[in-house]
Formats: structure tokens, sequence, C-alpha cells
């Protein structure tokens, strides 16, 4: 009986369920799909375990940020399920009167919340292994291929967190509405409803100068968000632009109402119009008495507006260079040295004293490479010559040498003195570069490097040396060196420094990672070998022949070609095979790292895969969980209002003013919050891209233009379901005798 | 003067002539016992005006004036075959039925009711509960639709009206005031009053204006800033008057206004009402079960079974008088009830 009760009020309140119902689909099948996305790969040709580690890793990380997630959606769940259950004290206070125990009003509100749990459940799913079936085919496009095998994906791992996650969930809201319906007292049950709407009127002048406080405070954590430009997230600055951004927007919520209706009732002209007052006191009424959930909906709009938008941004920092930052089938670099503690870059100390360091350390590693002339080249070829002539179609090593002459500080002493705005070098970003020894790398291996790409060669005139930058941090700089034209000294000898500046990638990378290295003549360097300096860096860059063999099977050749001649673990200058006592001497030289294209690209379109889900995940779930909130509470109201539209079609308003009063109410309450936390994430956006996007060269305009759009959708969505459903309620309302 | 309230009385119990279908509660050998009680009220009615008649000239000389000018009423006239020689009838009701319910079970909430109400009239409808007298303040009030007949309003027909011609003739042409007020609870008092203008569309700034002169007159210009639920009931009902008023409406329709307040509130409330048909010109149309708001009235129609039973008039006779014959209608409304139960 009590089953069939609660089966009857579900279908009755269908209409102030819906949208909470849609909701939980929404979350269901979501949580579902982003976790089921380890699944997915079975659906690729993985080529290589860095695609297949790509997945594992977005799986893991997604699994991370579920938590959150799962939370969102908890308080979601737990929020809407109080909010109703508290709208119907009423209801319960008439079973109570009827002579139900509240153990038997306890049940039914249970029936209802497990029914309505596994309902969602259930279709949720379902929608859920649809949706990663259509996951499926994104990822196909955000990995550029097309499945040339498609099946149908379903996760059993996804299915089962899903299913406890929410199970979980509910039992939690279960014991949440079961102590709210049986704490409840009669006397209270029936009569509420009655003292409604009555705190609802503050003090207009107080409201007044909380407003003010309010956009002052906002104006004050921008300020203080601006000074620090979203580099350093434990600077007071970042601390006290977060504090204050939460403090004032609630602030501004708190007082909003009194505030609008202090200025608007002055303006007779606008608010005795029509049903204007009506509007605004029944805004006002609302705000006034949910200001704190409007707040938290603005913060976490803000949250999955920023962070959707940046996420993107981020995608294209990584991703979107990959291409120009890896124009080599691969690279194979030689440490060569890192000064006697093994672990400290090389700008450390004396290029002259490395040699000597070397040779006392790894003089194995020094006599292999002197033997060969530090000819990467020629070490490898001797070591696989029919793999190697099978391969490799051409090769271009780029030996990178530290001129003790000189360290960069000169040289942005001299860009300072040009007068430039100090700001702009981003001297700040660039840490330790005064103190590094300038970069030399000799025309030749550089023209070499430029024909590898297909570029024209470059000429020195006699007497000069140029500058190659392609890292966006640092162009500011190497421009303003350039104007400023100062001398280089190398090996005692002076160049003039003379434009163009260069951008020619020289080795393989996850960015474009050319900064401030000096082009100089080959006698240049000649003369710093003569001076006894050693390769500070190597890099042979290597193109693949045209040998019919797919890119993953050369570049497991050249993993074996450099396994002929050394050991195979590659894992990185930390991983020496040859015990403690030896750390390095294996991997010095000829090869300590292999990054090939395949490989860079691959992990970079992983990466993209990654972010982008997060973006998608986290900005969607906290989307429909904002736009919930606010629909359940407008729908609410309006069911909470219809005596009010009863009493203004009496008065004569026709339905057509009711329905424009409405939507006003549904498009300010969505569109307040909305607006606040657009105008934090400009804030946000822009000093992010000023700081980050825009140093590594990325426009955010995309992103920013895809979380507008997903904003819209999704919000403008449940906007227009929610004017819909009032709609449909006052129209019953004033329908109904 | 007495031939006055005589005459119309009698007929009233019977079919009038102008609507031969209107049933009459007639039952097995009710004929008689009607006829005995038709005798008895028109005897009762004219002592009890004879004898008020000397009290009330005197303390409410005006009234006598406006029992004159009554005595030519519309629905005497129309009875009687005559032209209408007073201000045409601001309502006009004609024969209107109203039925609820399917083929099985058919219940006709109004049987043909039919009365007018001239300008500056203040009459009252009463009726045991059941009898369709909310039913009939729904239809004239265009909230409800009648299923036969004419309700005409001003010289025009409402119940061929679209729903948008219903939603302008209701904010232009009627007032409410309702038991329970009705004002809104997110509204100050001035806003409540001025809604109802600004929905007419009445330009933003002669607004203040009206409604601080109507809220003085009837006397609620200290609650204007404050919210209904910081106002007593009698308040929220002068109120919701003068939300009604404030539109200069052709016909305003109340509904028990004096059915949520204790007695004090209500004497004050219904000679606010008393008035604003006096002095104000309002015509009043009220529902009510309560005998003592009747006596305000000019005239009472009484409503049983969904047809109009009775008709008293005041004439110029006291309102102790006037309540009298009201109370005697009522309990025999009420006798009979029970008798038929």
């Amino acid at each position: 009986m009590y089953l069939k009760l609660a089966l009857r009020n579900i279908r009755r309140s269908v209409r102030d369920y819906a949208v909470y119902f849609i909701t939980l689909l929404f979350g269901v099948a979501v949580f579902y799909a982003f976790n089921s996305i380890g699944s997915q790969q079975i659906l690729f040709d993985m080529e290589t375990s860095a695609s297949r580690s790509v997945f594992d890793s977005t799986t893991y990380i997604l699994g991370m940020f579920s938590v959150v997630v799962a939370c969102v959606l908890g308080f979601l769940i737990l929020y809407a399920n109080q909010f109703l259950i508290r709208r119907r004290k009423r209801e319960f206070g008439t079973y109570l009167v009827l002579g139900m125990t509240p153990g038997h009003v306890s049940r039914i509100v249970l029936y209802e919340t497990v029914l309505v749990g596994l309902l969602s459940l259930a279709v949720g799913l379902i929608c859920g292994v649809l949706l990663s079936q259509g996951l499926s085919f994104f990822t196909a496009a955000l990995f550029g291929t097309t499945m040339t095998n498609y099946q149908f994906v379903f996760s059993p791992d996804a299915f089962l967190v899903t299913l406890a996650c929410f199970a979980a969930i509910y039992v939690v809201v279960a014991a949440f509405n079961t102590i709210t319906v049986s704490r409840c007292k009669l006397i209270d049950l029936i009569r509420a409803g009655e003292k409604n709407e009555r705190a609802g009127v503050r003090n207009p002048w107080v409201c007044l100068v909380g407003f003010v406080a309010a956009v002052a405070i906002l104006a004050y954590a921008y300020e203080q968000l601006i000074e620090n430009g979203l580099v350093m997230l434990d600077q007071p600055e970042f601390i006290r632009a977060t504090i204050g951004m939460l403090v004032g927007s609630l602030l501004f919520f708190w007082s909003l109402a009194g505030f609008a209706i202090a200025v608007l009732t002055r303006l007779r002209g606008v608010y005795l119009r029509k049903l204007n007052l009506f509007t605004v006191r029944q805004i006002a009424s609302k705000v006034n008495t949910a200001f704190l959930s409007l707040w938290a909906v603005c913060v976490l709009l803000f949250f999955s507006i920023t962070v959707f938008s940046s996420g993107m941004g981020l995608v294209e920092v990584f991703v979107g260079g990959a291409e120009r930052s890896n124009p080599y089938s691969a690279t194979l670099e030689a440490a060569v040295w890192y000064g006697p503690d093994g672990s400290k870059a090389s700008s450390s100390g004396d290029p002259l004293d490395r040699r000597a360091e070397m040779e006392a350390e790894a003089p194995e590693r020094l006599a292999q490479a002197e033997s060969f002339n530090w000819d990467m080249a020629a070490a490898l070829q001797e070591a696989a010559p029919e793999l190697w002539a099978e391969t490799v179609g051409a090769f271009a090593q780029v030996s990178a040498y530290s001129a003790p002459d000189m360290t960069y500080d000169p040289l942005v002493a001299a860009a300072e003195a040009t007068g430039v705005d100090p700001s702009t070098l981003r001297l700040d970003d660039l840490g330790s570069v005064c103190t590094t020894h300038l970069t030399v790398v000799s025309l030749s291996d550089f023209n070499g490097a430029r024909a590898l790409q297909g570029q024209d060669p470059v000429e020195l005139a006699a007497g000069t040396c140029a500058l190659a930058n392609n890292m966006d941090m640092v162009t500011p700089l190497a421009r303003a060196v350039l104007d400023a034209a100062p001398t280089v000294t190398i090996a005692s000898e002076e160049y003039a420094l003379a434009g163009p500046l260069y951008d020619t990638q020289l080795e393989d990378n996850a960015m474009a990672a050319t900064a401030m290295v000096i082009i100089a003549p080959d006698e240049a360097v000649e003369a710093l070998k003569a001076a006894g300096c050693i390769p500070d860096t190597q890099y042979l860059n290597v193109m693949y022949a045209d040998n019919g063999k797919t890119a993953g099977e050369n570049d497991a050749a050249i993993d074996d070609i450099v396994a002929a001649l050394q050991p195979r673990d590659m894992g990185g200058f930390e991983k020496g095979t040859q015990g403690a006592d030896d750390p390095y001497a294996s991997l010095l030289w000829p090869v300590t790292r292999i990054l090939t294209a395949n490989e860079m690209l691959s992990q970079s379109a992983g990466l993209r895969l990654m972010i982008t889900y997060l973006a998608l995940y986290i900005g969607f779930v906290f989307l429909i969980s904002t736009a919930a909130i606010l629909a359940i509470q407008q729908l609410s109201q309006a069911s909470d209002s219809t005596p009010r539209y009863r009493i203004l079609w009496k008065l004569g308003c026709d339905r057509g003013m009711i329905y424009r009063s409405l939507l006003a109410q549904v498009l300010v309450y969505f569109l307040v919050p909305l607006g606040l936390a657009v105008c934090h994430s400009v804030c946000a956006i822009g000093v992010l891209s000023d700081s980050l996007l825009d140093a590594i060269g990325v426009s955010s305009a995309g992103p920013i233009m895809m979380a507008a759009a997903l904003t819209l959708v999704i919000y403008g969505g449940y906007m227009l379901v929610t004017y819909l459903a009032a709609r449909g309620i006052v129209k019953t309302a004033l329908t109904e005798g | 003067m007495a031939e006055v309230y005589t005459e119309p009385t009698p007929s009233a119990f019977g079919p009038r002539p102008t609507d031969p279908g209107t049933p009459v509660p007639l039952d097995g050998d009710g004929t008689t016992t009607l006829d005995g009680i038709a005798a008895a009220f028109s005897r009762e009615n004219y002592v009890a005006g004879a004898a008020s008649a000397a009290s009330a000239a005197s303390g409410r000389g005006a009234h006598t004036a406006r029992g004159a000018h009554r005595a030519a009423d519309p629905t005497h006239a129309s009875q009687a075959g005559h032209p209408v020689n007073a201000g045409s009838p601001i309502l006009s009701v004609r024969s209107i039925e109203k039925v609820f319910g399917s083929r099985d079970s058919v219940t006709h909430a109004l049987a043909g009711v039919s009365f007018d109400v001239a300008a500056g009239e203040f009459v009252g409808i009463m009726g045991p509960s059941g009898s369709g007298k909310t039913t009939l303040l729904n239809c004239v009030s265009t909230i409800d639709t009648v299923t036969s007949g004419h309700i005409i309003v001003g010289g025009r027909d409402i119940t061929g009206m679209s729903k948008r011609q219903l939603a302008k003739f209701r904010r232009d042409d009627l007032g409410f005031i309702f038991q329970d007020s009705n004002l809104l609870d997110t509204l100050t008092g001035f806003e409540n009053i001025s809604l109802a203008l600004t929905i007419k569309g009445e330009p933003a700034r002669a607004i203040p204006g009206k409604v601080n002169a109507m809220a003085a007159r009837l006397g609620v210009d200290g609650v204007l800033q404050k919210y209904p639920y910081q106002m007593s009931g009698g308040q929220k009902q002068r109120v919701a008057a003068a939300r009604a008023m404030v539109t200069d409406p052709k016909l305003i329709l109340a509904d028990e206004p004096t059915g949520a307040l204790d007695s004090r509130a209500a004497t004050v409330m219904l000679e606010i009402m008393e008035m604003m048909n006096e002095q104000m010109g309002a015509t009043i149309m009220m529902v009510t079960h309560d005998a003592f708001a009747a006596s305000y009235t000019n005239r009472v129609l009484f409503i049983k079974d969904g047809a109009v039973f009775n008709e008293l008039r005041r004439g110029d006779e006291s309102r102790d008088a006037f309540f009298s014959r009201i109370m005697e209608v009522v309990s025999f409304l009420g006798g009979e009830a029970g008798h038929v139960s």
C-alpha cells in the first residue's frame, strides 16, 4: 500500500521531479561514459605503448576527477531531495493526521527515493552505454584516425563504479530524507507553507551599502588577480583575489535584490509599468531567500567556465605546436656531460673544465666520443650498418657548445638599454638565463638542420653571428637583443650579432625549444674546440627512409640501432644501468634520449584526449548541476506562486502578460549568476591568457567560443525547459476552476 | 411608499413572466405552503417597512430619496413590461445556466437566473451553501463561463468574448474584493493598489496620485508601505477595496468580503463599502451568507437551487428593519432545507 502511495506521489509530482530526474539521468550517463574510456582502447590499433599508456593515464586521471564529480552530483542530489521534501511537509502532515506513524511516512519517502533512484540509474546507465559509443567516435576524431573495426563497447568496471557511487549517494539521501521526515513535528508540518516569504525583506539602505561594498571587493579581487598574473597560485595576491571573489560574490547576491528594489522603485516609469513591479518583487523574494545557492551556483559556473576554456587552451599549448616542434622523424640526443655532481645543468661552472671533469668521471665515454670525433651518426652506423641504411634516409647533427667567454647577461643588459618596457621582456619568467653561458651552434650544423626540414641555407656576413629563437616566452627578449645589436665573444674573438631572427627548431621536442641560440661561423666553433671545449649537448636529427615501414616500426628500428651500441634501457638520465657508483657513464654518449615525432604526436594527441575529456566532464557536470538547482528552485517557486498568478488573472492580466513576467523571472534568475560568473571568468581567463597562453603563442578565442557554446546549449537548454515547465504549471493553475 | 415594497415581493416567489423555464421550489403540496409564506412575508414586509419608515426618515434622508429612485428599478420595470427609465442597467443577467458534470450525473449549478443591477446599486446575493451564488459571481466576474444564457455588462455581452477580451474586460470594467483579500503577499499596500492600474496600462506618473487619494478615502493611507502580513485583516480588506475601486470600474464584485473578519472589522468594512456606494457612486454586487452584511445593501437577491428565489428591497427602511426581513427569509430557507432533508 505504501509502495502504491509512493508510486502515485511520483507520478503526480512528475512535473516537479522531471528536471531533477533528467539531471540524474545526465549525471549517471556522463559518469559511466567517462569512466568507460579505458575500455575503448580495444577499438584502436595502438601502435606504440605510448598511445596505450595515454589511455591508462587518461582513465586514471578521469577516475580521480570522478571522485570530485561524484561529490558534486551527491550534493546536487541531496540538495534537490531535501528541497523537494521540505516542500511537501504539508502533505506529510496530512498523512500523520490521517493516522500514519512517522515510520510509515518515512517508508513512503524511502520508497520514492529508491524508486526514482533505481529508475534513473537504469535509464541513465543505458544512456551512458549509448553515450560511450558516441564518445568512441569522438576519441577517434581526437586521435585523427577513423575506426576500422567498430564494435560495441561495454565497460563492466565503469558499470560497477557508477552503480556503487550512485547507490552510495542514494543511501545517504534516503537516510537524510528519513531523518528530515521523522524529525518533523505535526504542527510544523501542518502549518508549513504559511510562514514563507516573510524573511525576504531587507533594509534598502543596508542593501545599498552592501552592494557598493560587494562591487568594491570584487574590483579589489580583480586588481589583485591581475597583479598576480595567475602564475603563482600560492602567492598572497592570488589568495586575496580568491577570498575577495568569494566574499564579494556572496555580498553581491545578499544585497542584490534590496539594491535593485531601492533603485527600481525610484524609476517610476519602469517600475509602475504593466507587471514589472510584480516581477521585480517575485525575483527579489526568491533571490533574498536563495542568495546562498545563487552564490554557490555562480562560483561553480565560474569554475566550470574557466576550467573548460583554459583547459582547452592548454590543449592547444601542448598539442597545437606539436607538428611545428617535431619537424624530424626522430631526434637522438646526447647529453654529453652534466658537471661533476651529475644532476646540474651544464651552465654551472666553467665550460672549459668539462672535458677534464668528464675524463675523470667517465673516461670511456669521452674516449669513445673522441674516437668518433663526436660524430654520433658514425658511431651508430658502425654498430648496426644494415639497419641504419634501411631506416635512416637523411640525417644531420647539431652540436651545441657553451661559450666560456660570455654569459647572456651582457645581451640582456644591452636589450634593457634599448629602452624597451622591461615587463615585456618577461625576465622574471626566464629565471637563470643571465648566468647561463651562450649556447653556440656552428653555421653548417644549423644549415644541416634547416636542409633536413627543407629550409633554405643561411649565410653569415663576415665577422657576424646570427640569433635563432622560436620559444615564444623568449622571443621579445631575442628581438630586443637584435635591436641592440651587441657584440658577442666566442673563443676570444668578437662578432657582431646581426639579424634576422631565425625560428628553426633544432630538435624534436614537446614544444618550440630553440632559445636564444647563437649561430656562429664554423671557424668560431673550431676555435672553441681548439680551446678545449667539448659539446654541451648534441642532437642527431633523422628523417626515416621511404622503406614502406610504419613510423612505429621505424621507431623500433632506431631503438634497436641504439641498443646495438649501448644498453637498451632508455628510460632517462636518472635510470643509469651501471649501478650507483657509475650512474651516468653508459648514457652520456652517443645517445641519452630518443624522441620520435610519431611518439610525440601521439603523446600530444593523448594529452589532448585527456584534457579535452576532463574539461568536458567537469564543465558538463558542473553546468548541469548548477542549472538543475536553479531550475528546481524556479519551478517550485512557480508552483508556490500559483495563487498569485490566479490573483493576477482575476485582476485582468491576460496570459501573455503573465507568461512574459514568468519569462522575465526565469531569465533574470538564470542570467544574473551566469553574468557574474562570466565577469569573473573574463578576468581570470584574460589574466591567464596574458600570462600563460599568449606567452606560448596560443589564442584563447577558440576555447572561449567552445565554452560559450557549451554553456549556451546546456544552460540555455535548462533555462528553456524551466520556462516551459513553469508556464505549464501556471497554465494549469489558471485553467483549473 | 409602502406599496413599493409589497408589489415585487410576491412575484419573486413565482416564476417570472419573462422566464417561463425557471424552476420553482415546488414539491408535492408545496404550492399552498408557498402561498401561505408569501402571504406572511408580504404582511411582515409591510409592517416592518412601515414601522421603520418613521425612524429612518429622520436619520437617513438621503436614503429616502434613493429608495424612491429605485422604485423605477429595471427589474421591476422590465417585469411590468415598461421601458427602463432610470440609467440602463450596468449588469443584466439573462437566464444563465451552468451545468457541471458529464451525461451520467448532471448538476445544474445555475438553472436559469435573470436579474438586473442598475448603476449605483448595492446588491446582495444570499443563499444557502450550494445554492449557486458563488457560481453566479464567478460567471459574472468571467472567471467561469456559463453553459447558456447571456450576461451583459455596460451594454456588452461578455459570454461571447475571447479570453483576451475577457482579461481586458476584467481589468477595465470590474473590481474584485475577495473573502481573503487576495493581496499579493510580496507587494506593499501601495504596490498592490498600483498593480490594478499598471496592468490597465495607466501612465506611471498618474498612478501614485490616484493610489494615495483612494487609500486616503478608504482610511488605509497609513499602511501603504506595509506588506500584507504586517496589516490587520480589516486593513487588508480595505486595501483590497482600494485596489478594486482605484480603476473606477463599472461594477465591483465582492465575494464574502467580511467572511474572515471579526465583527468590528466587518462593520468598518461594510461602512466603507456603503460609503463607496453612496458617495463614490460605485455599483457593487456582494455575495454573502451573512444577513448583517446583506443589511447594508439596497436589495438582496436570494438564490436557491440555482435560481432566484426571492428578492428584498430595502427602500428607505432602517438597516435593522431590513436585517429582520432578511433574517426571516434566511430562516425560512434554512428551515425548508431542514424540512426537505
